[in-house]
């Protein structure tokens, strides 16, 4: 989880233009959907996953996108799949 | 004859050096034990975390090696493992070293064939005799033990797992051993011998409630092991011993000796406050078994509803401060909103719901995806087994699948449109995030349910309430209902909260509470029918165990119909009702002085003599203080009717005396001033009451008041009048 923590939290200061060290837990503003879209796609392409937009329009945390995210990782084919090399890779 | 017990004495003393002497080997050897698993211990913490654990967690991030994190797992579940052995030796020691102060209290030898005699130690928890391989000690909760409880000496019965065993009781012996010391031994062939009972009693009250099975009462006994009835209800006088009655079940149901016992988290008590919590914590403790749950109704509501719900002590407080014609008013309401019929309507309000939930088309991309009228159908249907709310959470899953297969298409008219505005793919997503959230907010304003908004919205809306009320209420008894809705930003009274967790649980399942299977519920007089109706259905697999009195609510009108009532809403199999009225707490002045204020009514008493109840003018407050703290006594209640009552005492009394108030989580001690609610179940060496006036005390109601607050009372009572003293207080006060 602290791994999948630290990924969103880089991503988010991407998306945000915000060192990691920057970045709170409220550093996402709700309702501003484009920041969550960028948000979303750097996630779905880091993690080999579909988020659902319905969902994301209730994330207000970076630990609930880290928990959604893990959520998501962990019903990938209805079973959960530790992450594979290429998956690691992509995390480097 | 004296010689034969000289020899009786010697044997005895013998028998009690020998099984000293193994436990205190056996203490030793735990002690090692411990000692060994400690360093043991420490070793695998040292070996695993600093060694290994340390560095690998240092690597994770680095290394990104997944094995790494199930291995560290693997490493934390022995560690865990062996913390779990040590703790079970160190729970052998506790339990050896309570033995060693008590290792058994009685003696019975049974004859089950003419030549065969066995001599039954038994304690508070058993003996195992490695080298002969047979118990020394029985704890008192085996079958055969009930001997004890059960009988005098002759022939005797009692039920073992195969069935019924018949025996003969030749000797029934009551030892007294205090701090591993043999103090001496009698033969008794009564049931448990009044005297030593008497002596017992004698002692002064502490500040936590101590286990009884040295005493426990044949009708007690009964109660305790009774395994027939999925509803148990005791009904008993102040100091019948209701609560240790509940208790010992508790402990007799988690013995491991029972076909099916039960664990700690299959229990709860619901208990009427957490001064009362608090009291009855350290009887299983003390009987060797975990402690169990225990919650207020109070605290179990807020769970339920996640508001914020008012205490019974603040609604005490509150309602007797209003003048007499508003209170009646509000005991008016009370008794509405807890009555049979109004969860009935509740039950055709949940039925007339779904036809009336306020509902639109649900749209995405423009397009209706789930209809108005298809929500309503679904929400009526029928046939369906699940309640309402699960039925909508099912349209809301069934929306979301539609939405997710219409998506990439949605998304791609999304893409092009943002296309021609010059804008990007980010773009496009952010309005299908923006879509779907806004699609998903009118969802939940259908799929989710909140009870509490719903019963607030019903008590709103009179022309639904007169509907689902007609014929079963009267048209002022709904105007009154509609009338007094409960504030929205106060917490909310008792029992509106009641109600609308009946609604809840009417509309849902599945609160957390699922693994309960006893139930134990004391002071059942304080608790309405709509209370009980909540437990059922909170509570749909428990069994119950309810132990009351009925002279002692405070609030509501209690009659023997109570438990009828009851048993009518729990609905469990084999109800039964027993009644306990013979009372150990008071000196019998007490209880005869008591129950001037419940004419007509009969309790027994053990013969415990003390001195007489007294009604004193104010002014002898100080003397009678005094006369308690020379007798020794190490608890005494300074009584006041309410809260406010007792802190406008604490400020009278002179600041030297240091008597503090009893609150939430005050501990008892001393002299004290406690609010009468809050003595509810407990006991003190003297109680001293307060403002016996008309004013406090004037009504005919006041009586069960007056009742309760002298019988908490174990040895000392006074009552102290102003001007006006209490038309109760007299001997032949008239009565309705």
């Amino acid at each position: 989880m602290r791994k999948i923590y630290q990924a969103v939290s880089q991503i988010m200061g991407d998306v945000l233009g915000l060192s990691p060290d920057e970045i709170t837990p409220d550093s996402l503003a709700p309702e501003r959907y484009q920041e969550m879209a960028a948000a979303a796609i750097a996630c779905e392409k880091t993690f080999h996953i579909e988020l659902e937009d319905e969902r994301i329009a209730d994330l207000k945390t970076i630990a609930d996108w880290a928990e959604y995210v893990q959520a998501r990782l962990s019903i990938r084919d209805g079973r959960y799949l530790p992450p594979t090399d290429e998956d690691r890779e992509k995390w480097r | 004859m004296e010689e034969k017990e000289t020899l009786i004495q010697l044997e005895e003393r013998q028998h009690f050096d020998a099984i000293m002497a193994l436990i205190a080997k056996r203490l030793e050897a735990a002690k090692q034990e411990s000692e060994a698993q400690l360093r043991g211990l420490q070793d695998t913490r040292r070996d695993e975390f600093t060694e290994r654990s340390e560095p690998m967690l240092k690597n994770l991030w680095a290394a990104h090696r997944f094995e790494d994190l199930v291995h560290l797992s693997q490493e934390f579940q022995n560690a865990a493992e062996e913390e779990k052995d040590h703790e079970s030796t160190l729970q052998r020691i506790s339990s050896l070293q309570k033995a060693q102060s008590t290792p058994y209290f009685a003696r019975i030898d049974l004859t089950f064939d003419e030549d065969d005699t066995e001599m039954i130690y038994i304690g508070r928890r058993s003996l195992w005799d490695d080298e002969k391989e047979n118990l020394l000690i029985y704890d008192w909760r085996a079958p055969l033990a009930s001997v004890f409880y059960r009988f005098g000496t002759g022939k005797a019965y009692y039920q073992a797992p195969a069935g019924r065993i018949d025996c003969a009781l030749t000797l029934k012996r009551q030892f007294e051993i205090a701090s591993g010391r043999l103090i001496g031994f009698f033969d008794a062939d009564t049931v448990i011998q009044d005297s030593f009972l008497r002596r017992l009693l004698a002692q002064n009250a502490s500040s936590q409630m101590k286990a009884i099975v040295e005493t426990i009462q044949r009708d007690q006994d009964a109660a305790i092991r009774d395994e027939n009835h999925d509803l148990l209800m005791v009904q008993g006088a102040a100091g019948s011993g209701k609560t240790s009655i509940a208790m010992h079940r508790v402990a007799y149901l988690m013995y491991e000796g029972l076909k099916s016992p039960l664990k700690a988290h299959h229990i709860l008590i619901l208990s009427p406050n957490t001064v009362f919590e608090k009291y009855i914590s350290s009887v299983l403790p003390e009987l060797g078994e975990s402690r169990v749950d225990t919650i207020t109704m109070e605290q179990m509501l807020e769970e339920l509803l996640e508001s914020p719900v008012q205490s019974r002590l603040d609604r005490w407080e509150e309602e007797s401060a209003l003048p007499e014609n508003m209170k009646a008013q509000r005991e008016k309401r009370r008794a509405l909103l807890s009555s049979p019929a109004f969860s009935g309507l509740l039950d055709r309000f949940a039925a007339w719901l779904p036809a009336h939930l306020p509902c639109a088309d649900l749209s995405y991309g423009g397009r209706v995806v789930m209809s108005r009228e298809e929500i309503r159908s679904t929400a009526r249907d029928p046939g369906s087994r699940f309640p309402l709310a699960v039925r909508l959470r099912q349209l809301e899953d069934a929306l979301w699948e539609r939405v997710h297969a219409l998506r990439k298409a949605r998304l791609d008219e999304l893409r092009m449109l943002a296309f021609r505005l010059g804008h990007g793919e980010e773009y496009a997503r952010g309005v299908s995030i923006w879509e779907s959230g806004v699609l998903a907010k009118e969802a939940k304003k259908v799929t989710r349910i909140n009870a509490l908004s719903l019963y607030r919205e019903l008590l709103a809306r009179p022309e639904v309430l007169f509907t689902l009320g007609r014929g079963v209420f009267s048209r002022e008894e709904l105007c009154l209902l509609t009338a007094r809705r409960p504030d929205p930003y106060l917490p909310l009274p008792l029992e509106d909260a009641a109600a609308a967790a009946y609604l809840k649980l009417r509309l849902t399942f599945g609160h957390g509470f699922g693994d309960k299977r006893q139930v134990v519920v004391d002071e059942a007089q304080d608790y309405t029918p709509m209370d009980y109706a909540v437990l059922n259905l909170l509570f749909p697999k428990a069994r119950f165990t309810v132990v009351g009195d009925i002279h002692q609510s405070l609030e509501q009108k209690a009659d023997e119909s109570l438990y009828a009532c009851i048993s009518d809403t729990l609905r469990r199999k084999n109800p039964v009702l027993l009644t306990l009225n013979k009372s150990f707490r008071c000196t019998r002045e007490i209880l005869e002085f008591s129950l001037r204020f419940l004419p007509g009514q009969a309790i027994e008493c053990l013969n415990r003599s003390g001195s007489e109840p007294k009604i004193l003018p104010l002014s002898e407050l100080t003397n009678e203080i005094e006369a308690c703290r020379a007798a020794g006594y190490e608890s005494v209640a300074l009584i006041a009717k309410t809260r406010s009552d007792a802190e406008a005492w604490q400020a009278r009394l002179p600041r030297e005396w240091n008597v503090k108030l009893m609150g939430r989580s005050a501990r008892l001690g001393s002299v004290f001033l406690a609010p009468l609610p809050l003595c509810k179940g407990l006991e003190f060496d003297a109680a001293l009451i307060l403002d016996c006036d008309r004013a406090h005390y004037g009504r005919q109601e006041d009586r069960k008041l007056l009742y309760v607050a002298c019988t908490r009372a174990l040895h000392r009572l006074a009552l102290f009048t102003g001007e006006d003293e209490s038309p109760l207080l007299q001997k032949e006060a008239p009565h309705a």
